[in-house]
């Protein structure tokens, strides 16, 4: 039936992918290392403080540092890679399998089976995020104390950040569903992930250059007698700054860094740009995949 | 006669190459259709387009009397069932989840055919194995098994012996005999395992560098491949008197040749034309095969 706008086929090969999703190790696995790595980041931080001797027993003292916040949102720093693992994989068995074939044969359509995939895909990315920040939460409230920052940051940092994701997955599946082999789809999309997250790093250095460095004048026996502030070089100015920010919350893997240190400024314009970001690659990815001779 | 598949003057090209040049072809319903060609004639680019999984670059194809660009050709390839090169299946799930996934993506409600389509294709006993771990001819099976889960009327099989033991061949050629006698279905097959093709087929289709060089019955196939006697003599008109006297089948092919299809004493024979003013030049006794009307056909010189 032509009712539902097509909707009704998609329902039908998303109920066939989340069932393969559920029957593969893929998804348990990368929700276990998930799982595993917001545990540990709340107790690695739980025994630095204990090694420093900060008592977190004291309420206040656990709250002011802010501890639980510095855990819980480290997702944001490698969601883009899992997501990139769990897409290329996952989507990139369609092609190496051949099952994609199943669904054309049988009168499914392009748009549908392109669209069905990117939701799985990011499905199966939020899930795993879930999983760590639930785990990240529940060792690290009882250890490192509850939230102290205002609930509207945090609120737009976990909504920013899967906003992020779906950007990431709009792009991971344009790759895989626009490149036959899983191989080469899966080196594709991780080492994108990587050279992004590089990319992000690097273009934060030069945010955070402080604009003025001091110059520590020495006497002749050693001693500091004065520090003079000089203009630094490396200090973004004017249009090359607002080119810097603006690829540095373009970039999904730049808004990573920002949702991770929950330094961002303006997260309506990150939420614009993600969602921007997600639309247009999978319009552009489903219009490719339309015309893809497959085999 | 209806027909679940036409196509006309349907082309394929790449970069230049032509992978199917104005190809033509019926396949009539309740058939099983082979579809003969050698390696690189454009067997699989046709079940390719057909599939859907490519567009044609010229000419079009119908599928059940609906033209591939209407908006019905969905709702029709509902009724096909496909194995296209390579089963499509997912290694890593076991046999019966394969047919669950697939039962999804149709949206057929309950999983209660599964067992069944299981028993129909002898996988019923393979348990939490892993498709991975199956031999190609199991492999094979479970294609054909998710190609038939949509319960469909059309089934197209690309190579399917391809690389399997006698055994798996044989268990191959049953099911699809079985599927077509017992369900009518429909059955396209390429292949170029002609020995193998030529104990199924009830029609076939050969091609040659993308063209269509000959669609015909298994019947007139079979007549065409009879064995018999040819019979070359000085003017048939003679000959054909003393045949037709002697009562036994014949066809005249030009002035000087003729096929018997009967057991002729030839000195009987040679007296009797001698006895016309005919001269017997030369009988020669014929069996092709299916092969060696396809070499004929297509000429025996190598592509490659």
């Amino acid at each position: 039936m032509s009712t539902w706008w097509g909707v009704a086929p998609v329902i039908k090969l998303l109920s066939a992918n989340f069932l393969r999703l559920r029957k593969t190790n893929l998804i348990w696995g990368s929700l276990g290392v998930c799982v595993g790595l917001g545990a540990l980041a709340a107790l690695g931080e739980f025994r630095f403080q204990m090694s420093t001797g900060a008592d977190l027993s004291v309420p206040e003292v656990a709250q002011a540092k802010a501890l639980l916040e510095g855990q819980f949102f480290e997702y944001a720093a490698f969601i883009g890679i899992l997501a990139a693992e769990l897409i290329a994989l996952f989507v990139g068995t369609e092609y190496s399998d051949g099952a994609i074939r199943n669904k054309l044969v049988v009168g499914h359509s392009r748009l549908s089976i392109y669209f069905a995939n990117l939701i799985a895909g990011f499905a199966g990315s939020l899930v795993c995020m879930a999983g760590y920040m639930l785990s990240c939460f529940a060792v690290g409230a009882p250890l490192l104390g509850g939230f102290t920052k205002p609930a509207p940051l945090l609120l737009s940092a976990i909504f920013g950040s899967i906003l992020m994701l779906a950007a990431f997955c709009a792009i991971f599946t344009f790759v895989t569903m626009n490149c036959s082999k899983k191989s080469t789809s899966a080196v594709i999309c991780l080492l994108g992930s990587f050279v992004l997250l590089i990319v992000a790093v690097v273009i934060n250095a030069r945010l955070e250059a402080p604009e003025f460095i001091q110059n520590y004048e020495m006497s002749v026996n050693g001693q500091v007698v004065g520090a003079v502030p000089e203009p630094n070089p490396m200090y973004l100015r004017g249009t090359e700054r607002a080119v810097y920010q603006f690829l540095y919350d373009l970039l999904p893997a730049g808004q990573a860094v920002q949702y991770t240190t929950l330094g961002f400024t303006d997260p309506a314009r990150l939420m614009g740009l993600s969602g921007l970001e997600a639309v247009v690659f999978s319009v552009a990815g489903a219009a490719l995949f339309k015309r893809k001779d497959l085999k | 006669m209806e027909y679940v598949l036409t196509t006309q003057g349907l082309s394929k090209h790449y970069k230049g190459f032509k992978a199917l040049d104005n190809l033509t072809m019926r396949v009539p319903k309740g058939s099983i259709y082979g579809f003969v060609g050698r390696n690189g004639a454009g067997k699989t680019t046709l079940i390719r387009l057909i599939c859907g999984l490519q567009a044609p670059t010229s000419g079009s194809y119908s599928l059940y009397g609906t033209d591939f660009t209407e908006k019905g050709i969905a709702k029709i390839r509902r009724r096909m069932g496909a194995v296209v090169e390579t089963p499509s299946i997912y290694l890593e799930l076991t046999a019966e989840d394969n047919l669950k996934e697939q039962f999804r993506v149709l949206g057929v409600p309950s999983d209660d055919g599964i067992p069944e389509l299981l028993k129909l294709v002898g996988l019923e006993d393979t348990g939490k194995k892993k498709a991975r771990n199956f031999s190609l001819g199991m492999k094979q099976r479970l294609g054909i098994a998710v190609a038939l889960a949509g319960d469909p009327d059309f089934l197209v099989l690309d190579e399917p012996v391809n690389g399997l033991d006698p055994q798996g061949i044989i268990d191959i050629r049953e099911l699809i005999l079985k599927l077509n006698r017992e369900r009518s279905i429909t059955v396209l097959i390429s292949s170029h395992i002609l020995d193998e093709l030529s104990r199924l087929a009830t029609h076939y289709g050969f091609i040659d560098s993308g063209r269509m060089v000959k669609e015909l019955s298994a019947r007139e196939l079979e007549a065409a491949c009879r064995k018999c006697l040819r019979i070359q003599v000085t003017d048939t008109r003679p000959l054909a008197r003393v045949l037709d006297g002697m009562g036994v089948e014949y066809k005249i092919l030009d002035d000087g040749q003729a096929d018997v299809f009967a057991q002729v004493n030839i000195s009987q024979l040679s007296r009797a034309l001698d006895a016309e003013g005919c001269e017997l030049l030369s009988a020669q006794e014929r069996d092709e095969s299916l092969e060696s009307y396809f070499v004929n056909l297509v000429g025996g010189g190598s592509r490659d």
